[in-house]
């Protein structure tokens, strides 16, 4: 699963962490956004199964809390805004902007001037905060 | 709080199982890039046991149509992460055309550094030698590329001119600039080449500059007839390229 891949990166970063800053002791909030329609109980069961296996091997302990961001976007060429829930995207479409968020460039347009030109404003992907 | 992105380690967990990378670039466009790097592959998967290619020309990927793939019917695979799409027993490809058919992708620069540290980080690679086809010029993605490799030190360019003199002018730029990074470089390949005077030219910039001559891929009319399968029989007009090629890798990776 691509959840699996994910998962294996957000570990990978905390242990990375670990070894840079001799910390032992992690609270992390895993951010996930909206775009990606990340199917949270494999990246919550994944997360589960390789955050055991790293505090064991590397003697430290996480603590992961995963909360969800709001896609939104911005037009580039005349500065309207809208969110991910504005506009229906095709199944095969939406499969593609979940592993590669940016493809909705290709996909999707700004509902006013029809533009292809626009900015993820937030709720694009995963990346970790350290509290 | 500090906000980490996780795909920096993904990714450089991805790239270290390659023992060496080679992004093709030109500063020119229509230098033949795309056709060097599907040739190049098939050059090098007679050495290598298993080629990857990365199709890095994001907005408009065609790195699939020269190695005869269509793009409706290449599925994406989970496993762990992404597959490469299968080209043959020996190359394996991961473009994002296996993402949007046959649309084209409007990207800024931001985007570009989004899709390249995304793919990178989810792709499950099996080769040991990853090629990558740039798109034209010095930009976005080449800066990314380049900050990512310097990262994993196992790379070297592979630069690519035709024998026209703009093309000649582009290369020298790119070189110059290269060089004063102290990037490696595999070396100058050419392409579309029709004689010995044109082969000539090539030869004596890459002299200038202390740099390899890698050979010359020789002008072929209706190069679409040489992609996919028939690119196998374009092999044989570029067999001095080898020895030059496997040459300057093995160099670089001390074999």
């Amino acid at each position: 699963m691509h959840e699996w891949a994910l998962a294996e990166s957000i570990i990978l970063t905390i242990v990375n962490e670990a070894k840079k800053g001799k910390r032992y002791s992690f609270d992390t909030e895993v951010v996930v956004g909206e775009l990606q329609s990340i199917d949270f109980e494999t990246l919550e069961y994944a997360l589960r199964e390789l955050k055991t296996i790293a505090e064991q091997e590397h003697n430290i302990s996480i603590k992961l809390k995963i909360s969800r961001e709001r896609a939104q976007f911005k037009c580039s060429r005349c500065g309207f805004t809208w969110r991910l829930a504005d506009i229906e995207l095709a199944d095969d479409m939406k499969e593609a902007v979940h592993f590669v968020p940016e493809v909705i460039h290709s996909y999707m347009q700004c509902p006013r001037c029809k533009s292809h030109d626009f900015e993820i404003v937030s709720g694009r992907g995963v990346y970790v905060r350290f509290i | 709080m500090t906000a980490i992105d996780p795909r920096i380690a993904g990714m450089k967990r991805n790239l270290e199982r390659f023992k060496l990378i080679l992004p093709v670039m030109s500063p020119k466009g229509g230098v033949g890039k795309t056709f060097a790097t599907a040739l190049l592959a098939h050059i090098l998967s007679r050495k290598y046991e298993c080629i990857s290619l990365f199709d890095a020309d994001l907005t408009n990927p065609t790195l699939h149509v020269v190695l005869g793939l269509n793009a409706k019917n290449m599925k994406i695979i989970e496993e762990r992460g992404v597959k490469p799409v299968k080209v043959n027993e020996r190359l394996e490809l991961m473009s994002l055309a296996l993402f949007v058919d046959e649309y084209s992708i409007p990207l800024r620069g931001k985007d570009v550094e989004n899709v390249i540290k995304e793919l990178l980080a989810v792709t499950r690679w099996s080769g040991r030698i990853l090629l990558i086809d740039t798109p034209p010029g010095f930009s976005d993605t080449h800066l990314e590329l380049l900050k990512i490799l310097s990262s994993v030190s196992k790379s070297l360019i592979i630069l690519v001119t035709t024998p026209n003199y703009i093309a000649l002018k582009s290369i020298e730029r790119g070189v110059k600039i290269l060089l004063l990074e102290s990037v490696k470089l595999a070396g100058i390949l050419g392409n579309m080449c029709v004689s010995t005077e044109d082969e000539f030219k090539i030869e004596s910039m890459t002299h200038r500059y202390g740099i390899m001559y890698l050979g010359c891929i020789p002008y072929v009319d209706r190069i679409e007839n040489y992609f996919g399968l028939n690119l196998a029989n374009m092999l044989k007009h570029v067999e001095h390229l080898y020895n030059n090629i496997v040459k300057s890798i093995d160099n670089f990776t001390g074999v």
